[in-house]
């Protein structure tokens, strides 16, 4: 049985994804980015009362600095109930090690996460699961289900991020020009596409134009046995994204189609399949 | 007090050759696969071959990046490769993708280095990494030089950091803008650097936020030249000099000055001085500013091209030199130059110097006044000694 895993839009969201979805994923202040927003450790208490998923995100990219926090949040996760870890930093993974933790840990360097053998390096080194790249093909996807028993996670439905940097981009932009700072939330056009932007407490954040729409995608996910699907909320309004937690948690292969019509619907039609069906490409010449 | 390595880069072989003979320690190099610069003209394994061989007859290394994000097609030709490029015998391979660290145990006695598009920015990281066998860590270009004190001090391993050169605005591997605005690859060489394009912003109920210069993402270069001395102090194993798609006259340019900067320091640290003038020869050499960007902790606006991005076409760079006879060096042309012009020469292992071009004859050896033809070869009389190799530039 394939999963769904809910990112919630808003903090006060957290229920109704719950309810609505397998489980949830969760940022912690100072250890995660890409989120919609972060908890403190302390508000873990009393989310998980069912037998709902709760994984945590801490995939930020760490520096020294921020190893100590990184040691004690790990350390205190081993009092909550919860079903995983996800990085980007191989820090965790080593610190995972170190403290024995008990919870899986899932290896999620975002745009790296591309071929079988990766995931079963990881394997190698007490690691549970992937949450693959989103610049992947569907057909590389299953390519990759076929070559590894390790727990999979893919990208369904959500805003895409493109770029992560510790630069703080836009508001040395708006300083250089002496520009009034309107919150962290912010779009780049080009081309008559946007793209929204987050400068926060992380550094630079930037995220597809498009909304990932493969909902439809979810019978052929489940039928090739991939673990989890990640439906996330980022930038969406809380209740359109409650719809559509509700929507896709109870679709049916017959009602798919429809489904994913009305979700794209939703999102006044701003979607795309991402690289599911699009390879991307690069010179390569045949070495000798 | 340990000398560091200067590790420069090469695109090809007529690269290699220029960057060792102007005082580079060792190359890196990409194949014609697995590589993230794709559009250099890089290495077959023949050229390969000949380059390993130049290094190793001059006593210097070659590395190979090995440091795409792995596709399943991609898994399938490396191991071969990898055995190929052991029996060549090159010094180390440069991987960002970890499921190479066992094909390479098991197929190859290859030294394993870690690309900087693992982005490792702390001790732990890099505790793991040597743990998995990998010798030499290339450090993500956001550490600063406290961080990388640090994680010296916690773990005894070579480290690598980039001194000069292009930087990403992101960290690196954690951008695939040039996939979603362009549908190549950024983490398999077909980065198209969006990062240097304009965009419009907008705040949050889309009204357009203009300063006087339309924004991006585009940094200015790294450079720590003046830096050179503390991360000799520090034991930074390698100073790595960014630019594998550069020219051989901005390589041979870029490793000479800092070959200057590490031998003079190494050799009389006591009485060593900051030199000004080999900071204007790289401000010459350049098409864009540079800063020390994160090392000394900048990371703001000063980093940027906010402010309106300068970056010229070089034009230094007057000819390079094909041979030497009595008097004469005969010179192929990269840039206009004419009589009078005032131009300086410099070449591996000995000082520069200038002079006025007073002379210059034509292939037929008729006297002309300018040579304007791209690569045309002319002769002209110099004042001191050249050799094959050696580069004339404009003096300023």
């Amino acid at each position: 049985m394939t999963k769904i895993l809910a990112i919630p839009s808003e903090k006060s969201m957290i229920s109704d994804c719950l309810s609505s979805c397998d489980g949830i994923i969760l940022g912690i202040q100072g250890l995660s980015v890409n989120l919609p927003f972060y908890i403190e450790l302390k508000d873990l208490e009393g989310i998980k009362k069912t037998n709902k998923k709760l994984f945590i995100m801490l995939n930020k990219n760490m520096h020294n600095h921020d190893l100590k926090e990184l040691e004690n949040t790990m350390r205190l996760l081993e009092d909550y109930p919860i079903d995983g870890v996800f990085y980007y930093d191989i820090s965790v993974v080593h610190l995972g090690k170190k403290l024995n933790v008990s919870y899986p840990l899932i290896w999620s360097q975002e745009h790296l996460a591309t071929n079988a053998e990766t995931c079963n390096f990881w394997k190698n080194q007490g690691v549970s699961g992937a949450y693959l790249s989103n610049e992947i093909t569907l057909d590389e996807i299953k390519e990759i289900r076929k070559q590894t028993d390790f727990l999979l996670f893919v990208c369904m439905f959500g805003y895409l991020p493109m770029f992560d940097s510790r630069r703080h981009l836009v508001k040395n932009y708006l300083e250089s020009f002496k520009l009034d700072q309107k919150g962290d939330q912010y779009y780049l056009e080009k081309e008559g596409q946007m793209y929204p932007i987050v400068d926060d407490m992380n550094g630079t954040t930037v995220y597809s134009s498009h909304i990932l729409n493969a909902i439809e995608e979810y019978f052929i996910l489940k039928n090739i046995h991939i673990d989890y699907v990640i439906v996330n909320g980022f930038h969406m309004e809380p209740p359109i994204f409650k719809q559509i937690m509700k929507l896709v948690s109870t679709m049916t292969e017959e009602n798919k189609v429809e489904v994913c019509q009305m979700v794209d619907s939703m999102c006044q039609n701003n979607v795309d399949k991402g690289f599911l069906y699009k390879e991307t490409v690069y010179k390569i010449k045949e070495g000798k | 007090m340990r000398k560091p390595e200067l590790l420069a880069p090469a695109g090809d072989l007529e690269r290699l050759k220029f960057a060792l003979l102007y005082g580079a320690d060792a190359v890196y190099v990409g194949g014609t696969m697995f590589g993230l610069r794709a559009n250099a003209s890089n290495f077959t394994l023949e050229a390969l071959e000949e380059g390993v061989s130049f290094a190793h007859d001059l006593k210097k290394k070659v590395y190979v990046t090995v440091n795409i994000a792995l596709h399943a097609k991609e898994i399938q030709k490396l191991t071969d490769y990898l055995k190929e490029l052991d029996r060549i015998g090159v010094d180390a391979i440069i991987l960002n993708d970890p499921a190479i660290i066992p094909i390479a145990k098991e197929n190859t006695n290859l030294e394993l280095h870690l690309s900087t598009q693992q982005s490792t920015l702390n001790y732990e990281a890099v505790e793991f990494w040597k743990e998995q066998g990998i010798t030499r860590i290339v450090l993500g270009r956001e550490t600063t030089k406290e961080e990388i004190a640090e994680i010296m001090k916690h773990v005894d391993i070579e480290i690598e950091c980039f001194i000069h050169g292009a930087m990403c605005a992101s960290y690196s591997g954690r951008c695939v803008l040039s996939n979603f605005l362009t549908a190549r690859d950024s983490n398999r060489g077909g980065c198209s650097q969006i990062c240097r394009w304009d965009f419009d912003l907008l705040d949050h109920e889309f009204q357009h936020l203009k300063g006087e210069k339309t924004f991006t993402f585009c940094t200015k270069d790294l450079s720590l030249l003046k830096y050179i001395p503390d991360m000799i102090d520090m034991g930074i194993v390698s100073f790595k000099i960014e630019g594998r798609m550069r020219s051989i006259y901005y390589i041979a340019t870029i490793v000479d000055i800092y070959r200057k900067v590490i031998d003079e320091y190494v050799q009389q640290k006591e009485t060593y001085e900051y030199n000004s003038e080999y900071e204007k020869v790289l401000r010459n050499c350049a098409n864009r500013d540079s800063v020390p960007q994160f090392f000394n902790g900048s990371e703001g606006a000063e980093c940027q091209y906010y402010n309106g991005r300068v970056e010229v076409s070089n034009q230094d760079f007057l000819g390079l030199v094909l041979d030497y006879n009595h008097g004469y060096a005969r010179i192929e042309q990269r840039n206009f130059f004419k009589k009078g012009d005032k131009i300086e020469f410099f070449g591996p292992n000995k000082q520069p110097f200038k002079m006025i071009v007073d002379e210059i004859l034509d292939e037929d050896d008729r006297q002309i006044e300018v040579v304007r033809h791209p690569r045309q070869i002319v002769k002209i009389a110099v004042s001191k000694p050249v050799a094959s190799g050696d580069f004339m530039r404009i003096s300023k």
